[in-house]
């Protein structure tokens, strides 16, 4: 339970960032801290940091369960950017990496929205670039260019504001 | 602003958008543009495979690929934080105790091995006269055999529960382990950058020491230029082979004296403008160099102008109003 309460409110906050209900977030907080207890040792040290693997596996649930659910439709901007502003932006979480990912968050703020747009699908809702052309009816390649664009982009600000 | 086409770009109106670059060999440059498609996770699973099999055997993509998984890295942390409900936990605990139940279908679940005593009462092969006594040891036996069964199934999930605690430490261990070991390369840093930083203020010292030392040059350069009068200083039997010459200009003189030894540093080399009549006048402090050379520049107020001679004695460190040691240089 200690690690619960130290990565309870990261994993819930990425889960619904993930899968955009409530509910679902919690049900995916809860399958992932069930896996960890029922396999403490799935966590190997010499592949990173025990908080990168944790969110790694939240994401991987969360799009897994999004996908179970149906529920893979697009979320417009403004419903990310909802999220967003009614969170507020105190730091829960005593962990270096969570400032510098508000610090990337206001940076993909800045960005394109074309650009923002397709990375937050891509990376938070799983979205393949098949997907994402279908869905937003763009052509294929496009949308790799503006991935591929967008995440240079975004690589760029990072760098030169951390 | 238009946008780069890749390999991979297509017209949707003239070409095939289903383009898979699994189907075909990947270029070099074809991965590079990929990447971070790839790092994004938002390629087909074929396509995933593909990219992943060639960067596997390019080392020279491996390192970009870290740079952008890097950054894609931190996207997991970008989610607007949250507070989790409270009820999360409680449900949580529920859901682990209910899986310790469920590891122990075998030990817990009785009618799957022995019928219901209720069932075997009931059932027309057995019969039973009404006035027939208790069977007491079946009873007993069966109640025996309960509750031992049941206490079995306790003792294998308390037992399992035991287990998961300990895994769970071990894995409470493992963090604390890489937490100290994160502390301890803090603690290097932070000791070398104390390091640099010291470092740092030596050079600027030393700057600022140069720097001093250009402008003392710069005055006696100054000086020299000017110079009106030019004073012969020779080496006594002290220091035979010393000498050196003080240049006069106006109301200031520059001495140079060359293979003077050094001093310990309880002593010093001190000038004197000496008067034709009277005590010498203490003109200064030396510093002679290890290369037995050295500087001074000497201002002369007006009631020291007259002076006849000029000399250089050895002196306690810090000088002394009237020379005690033995002359070293005598004009």
């Amino acid at each position: 339970m200690e690690l619960y309460e130290a990565y309870g409110s990261l994993v819930y906050s990425l889960a619904l960032r993930v899968v955009q209900n409530p509910g679902l977030a919690e049900e995916v907080t809860q399958d992932i801290f069930l896996k960890i207890w029922q396999q403490p040792t799935r966590w190997n040290p010499a592949l990173g940091h025990f908080n990168s693997w944790l969110l790694a596996i939240t994401r991987n649930a969360a799009i897994d369960r999004l996908r179970k659910e149906q529920r893979h439709t697009p979320a417009r901007s403004e419903q990310l950017d909802a999220i967003s502003e009614t969170s507020g932006q105190a730091p829960l979480f005593d962990d270096p990496h969570w400032y510098d990912g508000q610090l990337l968050a206001r940076l993909l703020s800045q960005m394109p929205a074309e650009q923002r747009h397709l990375i937050e699908l891509a990376f938070y809702q799983g979205y393949t670039h098949s997907e994402l052309a279908q869905t937003l009816n763009l052509p294929l390649g496009t949308v790799k260019t503006r991935l591929r664009m967008g995440l240079q982009k975004l690589r760029q600000l990072w760098e030169e504001n951390r | 602003m238009p946008e780069k086409q890749t390999p991979y770009d297509h017209d949707p109106d003239n070409q095939d958008q289903n383009h898979n670059p699994s189907n075909h060999s990947l270029s070099y440059e074809d991965v590079v543009e990929l990447l971070p498609v790839f790092v994004l996770g938002a390629l087909e699973p074929d396509e995933m495979l593909a990219v992943d099999s060639y960067i596997s055997q390019h080392q020279g993509l491996i390192e970009r690929l870290a740079q952008l998984e890097a950054t894609t890295a931190q996207l997991a942390y970008a989610a607007p934080p949250l507070p989790l409900p409270g009820h999360v936990k409680t449900q949580l605990m529920q859901r682990v105790q209910a899986d310790l139940v469920a590891q122990q279908p075998a030990a817990l679940n009785l009618p799957a091995v022995f019928p219901p005593r209720r069932k075997i009462a009931a059932s027309p092969s057995v019969v039973v006269p009404p006035t027939a006594p208790p069977r007491k040891p079946q009873t007993h036996w069966f109640s025996t055999v309960t509750r031992t069964l049941i206490g079995v199934g306790v003792a294998a999930a308390m037992f399992l529960l035991v287990f998961r605690m300990i895994q769970l430490r071990g894995l409470a261990n493992q963090l604390a382990t890489q937490l100290a070991s994160t502390q301890q390369q803090l603690t290097t840093l932070q000791a070398q950058n104390s390091q640099l930083h010291t470092i740092n203020q030596t050079l600027e010292q030393q700057l600022q020491d140069q720097n001093t030392q250009m402008a003392a040059l710069k005055t006696n350069l100054n000086t020299l230029a000017y110079a009106s009068q030019m004073i012969e200083l020779k080496g006594t039997d002290a220091a035979p082979t010393a000498n050196g010459v003080f240049y006069v200009a106006n109301h200031a003189g520059v001495l140079m004296v060359h293979d003077l030894p050094p001093l310990p540093k309880n002593q010093t080399y001190q000038f004197w403008l000496i008067p034709a009549e009277g005590a010498p006048l203490p003109a200064g402090l030396i510093h002679v160099t290890e290369s037995k050379m050295g500087s001074l520049m000497v201002n002369i107020p007006d009631q020291n102008g007259n002076f006849a001679k000029v000399g250089l004695s050895i002196e306690p460190s810090g000088g002394s109003p009237a020379p005690t040691g033995s002359i070293v240089l005598i004009s």
